[in-house]
This record gives structure tokens, C-alpha cells and sequence, in this order.
């Protein structure tokens, strides 16, 4: 182990020891299983707008992107602009009305919203679509937080697995939603200047943003362009999915709408949200560009950021930089374990076990989901199936066609049936798969689809035909239902 | 079930009950803005500054700064009508 190494290795352990005791002074906080899931709804603004922001971004934000803008240069900058964007849809299309609905029903996950909008058999394919789909994005983020402490800080693939799955486990099963939120904001602002910092010296060191520029146009001319490497179309479905599809994509970032302590809270957390949203967004977008001028012949992308780190920075603000990569993968599991363990304790135990627990039983399943999960999580990534990392986008695409249309509806559209809903969900899944499926038989790859059109995009459509469709055909929702969700 | 007529106390019968309406603005706006990133991010248009092709200009760093700008525009609108 090198000295840059174990001088990481410090600040990384010092960083995963102050999010373990942090998961147990929170603990003191749970009472029961709902404030377990949504913190007593009384979070303030800057928690509830950092936590949203930091749930939504990824190992694959601080290390793919940066990758993907080396390969493609500007090809993959509107992808960081629409990302950056997302929290315009979420909150402001439905942040506010989603948060009074909850209040109303005492939801506290999109699962419930559901059941009560739609009936029973769309809880069920919520339940069905989150523990399938979102276990894989808990994997991958588990494989990428080893393969850095392996490359990065020395530490053997699996030690770095458990050491790191072991911490969020430890302070999600104790803390609830009051860790996972309060981590968040530090996992945030760790993730932020780390970024910011990174972007700064990259572009400093690369002669600024001119220079950068025609450094690239002199590598290949198609490095400056947005449809160098790319179609037309598929810059189009980057913009869209990464914006809109968030609605309906990201259900574990959006159940921060239901935290805050009420509606003026929410929109300054918008707020906060936008200012990390841009700045790591647009950090990320500098620093592939300028990577790729810094470190032309890199064989494999991923390594760019390690590899700017070891070289851009004294080894003490390295290691912050590197736990704030860390902390981005960290703030996505937290999140969508606390989630996971919501759908098996709300959508199967208490809807099929035993709809009569008491709320400490409640708990205790909650907790005893949040370990399960965690556990199964680990063990895969022990050896994982070589398209895990496909699997990310994969689940973002399908419960993005899933439920971004039945999600809007519920808060803006009376007239959407239980039928309508309900089917405009299970269209949308089927249609994402299919094109999935037809995108494989075309081109024997998981990446290319029939017309260069994504699956989240075409899966939404069709939702949206179905969900409109069905609704105008089939009869209203009862009065009690428009009353709870549409008056003001 | 709950009981939403306590949020509503003001008038018992159905015919006053305020339902909630859609902020078209906002769709339009949001709407608006996203079909423009859309289109420049399809187009080619010719070179502008820091050595890009306008529309990459546009698309990458503009578009950041209106996001942020009009954000807080938002944000200080409804403040200012609590206020």
C-alpha cells in the first residue's frame, strides 16, 4: 500500500466511522414504523433538498459520467443539463400536491398512493416492479464502492464490499429515515465540493475552457459536437428521460416530498436542490472534457477520476475527494434499502402476512426487511453477473415507463380510472420490457433499440395512451377518492 | 379514508368545494424549455464562443445558467406571495 493510499484508507475509515455513530444517536429518534419511513415529516429544508438530490445521484454520476464525457466528449453534456434539471419536474410537477396527498392518506411511499388512487393490484405491481428492479441498482452501487476501495485506497475487493454494505446497513437499520436524510445532507456536501474541487483544478490544469475546446476539436472534430457519436434521436430521449422520466424513475428520491415539515419547507428544499443539482452536474460535465485533453490514451474510462484524483490533489483533500465518491453511492443505498424495506413490510407483510401488527411488530419487520435486503445485496455482489451495471439503466427505464403517467394523474387528472391506472402501469412496464427484448433480437445488445428510441420513452408513451384511454372508457373514480386527492 | 371536509370546513355542500387545477404555466414553461434543449441538442449550428458549435454553447453552459436563474425566480415569486 502506497503512502497516497493509506493516507485515503484514514480519511475514508475516519468518514464511514462518523456515518456509523451518526446511524446511532438517530436511533434514539424512531418510535415507530411510520416515523422509521418518513422522519415524523419534519425535516427542514436544506436536509430534505440535499437528501433528495443526493439519493438521486450515483456512483454513476461522479464516475461514469465523467468517463462517458471522456469517450464522447460534449455527445453526453445535455444528459448532465437534463439530470440537473430532473428536480424541476419532480418538484415543481408534483412535489407539493404529492406531499398534501400523503398528509391526507398517511402515506409513506408511492406503494400507498397506489392503493388508495388505484386499488390493490397497482400496490402490487409497485411492490413487484421496486423489490425487482431497484435490489439489482443496490448491487451495482455495493460492486462499484468495492472496486474503488480496491483501486483507490489498496483495500481487497471484498473487505471494502462488507466494510462499506456493513456501515449503511448498521445506520439504516438504526437511524430510518432520520440517518438516511441527515447522512445524506453530509454525503451531499462531502459529494459536492469534492466534485466542484475536481472540476476546478481539472479545468485549471487543462489551460481553461477555450483551450479545452480546441484541444478536443483537434483529437476529433465530433468531441465539440452533440451528435458527433450520437443520433438525433437519442440526444432527444437522453434529454427527456433524465428530466421528465425522474417522476416515475426515481420513487426512492422522491419520497422526500413526504419529510419536510410542510409546504414552504418543500419549495425552499427545491431550492437547495437545484443549486447541488448544478453544481455537480455541471461539475461532472467539466471534467470529462477536460480529462480527455489531461489524460488522452486512458484505456478505461472509469479510472479517469481516480486517476485525476491521484494526480490533481495533495493526499488529505484526495481522500475527501474520494470519500465524497463514496458518499454518492452510500446516499443512493441508504435510500433505496429504506425503501425496499418499506415495500416488503407496507406492500407484502401487512397486506399478505398480518394486516393486524401491532406498530412495534411493524417495526421490528421494517428492520428485520432493511437487514434481509442489505444482507442478499451484499452476498450477490460478492460475484456479480457481469450485467450489472446494464442493470442500473435497465431499472430506471422500466419504472420510469411504469409509473411516471399513473403518478401525475394521481395528483392532477380526477378523471383517471382504478382500471386506467392500473393497466397504464402494467403497459408501460411490458411495453419497456418488450422493447428491451426487440432491441436485443435487432441488434444483440441491450443498449440499441428499435429506432434509437429508449425504453423509458416509448414505455411512458404507451402508458399514457392506455392510462388516458382506458380512463375515458371505463367509469370514474368514486367521489371519496377525488375528494381526498383533488381538493386544494 | 380521511375525513379531507376538515381542510374544507369553510363551506359543507358539495358545490363549494375548491378542487385542485393543473399549473398549466408551469407544464408550458417546463415544457417550452425542454422542447428548445431538445431541438439544440439535435441540430448543428455554427461555431460561437469558448470554441464550440452554438448550439453545443447553448445546450451545455446557457442552459445551466437559466436553470438556476429561473429556479430562484420561482422561489422568490412564491415568497413573495406568502408574503
Amino acid at each position: 500500500m502506497g503512502g497516497n493510499q493509506l493516507t485515503y484508507l484514514i480519511i475514508i475509515l475516519l468518514y464511514l466511522a462518523g456515518m456509523f455513530l451518526l446511524g446511532i444517536y438517530m436511533s434514539k429518534k424512531v418510535k415507530s414504523s411510520a416515523n422509521y419511513y418518513t422522519s415524523d415529516r419534519d425535516m427542514g429544508a436544506t436536509i430534505t433538498g440535499f437528501s433528495y438530490s443526493a439519493t438521486q445521484m450515483s456512483a454513476g454520476t461522479v464516475m461514469g459520467m465523467p468517463g462517458t464525457g471522456h469517450a464522447l466528449g460534449y455527445n453526453y453534456v445535455p444528459g448532465n443539463f437534463a439530470s440537473a434539471a430532473a428536480p424541476w419536474f419532480s418538484y415543481l410537477s408534483i412535489g407539493e400536491r404529492m406531499r398534501k396527498v400523503c398528509e391526507r392518506i398517511n402515506a409513506i411511499d408511492y406503494g400507498d398512493v397506489f392503493k388508495h388512487r388505484y386499488g390493490s393490484a397497482a400496490q402490487d405491481i409497485y411492490s413487484l416492479v421496486i423489490m425487482l428492479f431497484y435490489i439489482p441498482l443496490i448491487i451495482a452501487q455495493f460492486k462499484a464502492a468495492g472496486d474503488i476501495m480496491q483501486s483507490i485506497a489498496g483495500v481487497p475487493y471484498l473487505i471494502g464490499l462488507f466494510l462499506i454494505g456493513g456501515v449503511i446497513i448498521i445506520y439504516t437499520l438504526s437511524g430510518g429515515m432520520f440517518a438516511v436524510a441527515w447522512s445524506d445532507l453530509i454525503q451531499g456536501i462531502i459529494m459536492m465540493l469534492g466534485v466542484a474541487a475536481l472540476a476546478i483544478m481539472a479545468l485549471n490544469k487543462a489551460g481553461g475552457f477555450t483551450e479545452i475546446n480546441h484541444t478536443l476539436a483537434s483529437f476529433d472534430p465530433r468531441l465539440i459536437k452533440t451528435t458527433g457519436f450520437v443520433t438525433g434521436t437519442w440526444a432527444v430521449c437522453n434529454i427527456l428521460s433524465w428530466s421528465f422520466l425522474q417522476i416515475g424513475g426515481s420513487a426512492s428520491a422522491v419520497v422526500r416530498f413526504l419529510i419536510p415539515k410542510d409546504l414552504k419547507t418543500l419549495r425552499n428544499a427545491f431550492g437547495y436542490s437545484i443549486v447541488f443539482q448544478v453544481v455537480v452536474f455541471s461539475s461532472t460535465a467539466i471534467i470529462g472534457p477536460a480529462g480527455r485533453v489531461l489524460l488522452p490514451n486512458l484505456e478505461k474510462t472509469d479510472q479517469l477520476v481516480p486517476l485525476l484524483i491521484n494526480s490533481l490533489f495533495h493526499p488529505i483533500i484526495g481522500g475527501i475527494v474520494v470519500s465524497g465518491i463514496i458518499a454518492a453511492m452510500m446516499s443512493t443505498v441508504d435510500s433505496v434499502l429504506l425503501l425496499c424495506s418499506s415495500v416488503a413490510t407496507n406492500g407484502v407483510y401487512l397486506k399478505y402476512v398480518d394486516q393486524n401488527a401491532s406498530p412495534d411488530q411493524q417495526l421490528k419487520i421494517g428492520r428485520i426487511a432493511t437487514v434481509a435486503i442489505g444482507l442478499i445485496s451484499i452476498a450477490l455482489a460478492i460475484k456479480p453477473f457481469s450485467a450489472i451495471q446494464w442493470m442500473v439503466a435497465f431499472s430506471f427505464n422500466v419504472m420510469a415507463a411504469a409509473f411516471t403517467v399513473p403518478v401525475l394523474y394521481t395528483v392532477w387528472w380526477p378523471r383517471a380510472s382504478k382500471t386506467g391506472g392500473t393497466l397504464g402501469m402494467a403497459s408501460g412496464l411490458v411495453t419497456a420490457l418488450i422493447w428491451y427484448y426487440l432491441g436485443y433480437t435487432m441488434f444483440g445488445s441491450f443498449s440499441e433499440w428499435p429506432f434509437g428510441i429508449w425504453p423509458g420513452i416509448i414505455g411512458t408513451f404507451v402508458s399514457f395512451i392506455v392510462t388516458t384511454g382506458v380512463s375515458l372508457m371505463t367509469a370514474p373514480p368514486d367521489q371519496e377518492i377525488i375528494d381526498t386527492f383533488y381538493l386544494e | 379514508m380521511i375525513d379531507v371536509n376538515k381542510e374544507n370546513r369553510s363551506g359543507n355542500s358539495k358545490a363549494e368545494k375548491k378542487y385542485v387545477k393543473a399549473p398549466w404555466p408551469i407544464f408550458i414553461f417546463q415544457w417550452t424549455f425542454i422542447a428548445l434543449m431538445c431541438y439544440f441538442s439535435a441540430v448543428q449550428l455554427p461555431m460561437g464562443p469558448f470554441g464550440l458549435p452554438w448550439n453545443t454553447f447553448i445546450v451545455s453552459w446557457l442552459s445551466f445558467i437559466v436553470l438556476i436563474v429561473t429556479s430562484f425566480g420561482y422561489i422568490y415569486y412564491n415568497k413573495q406571495k406568502e408574503d
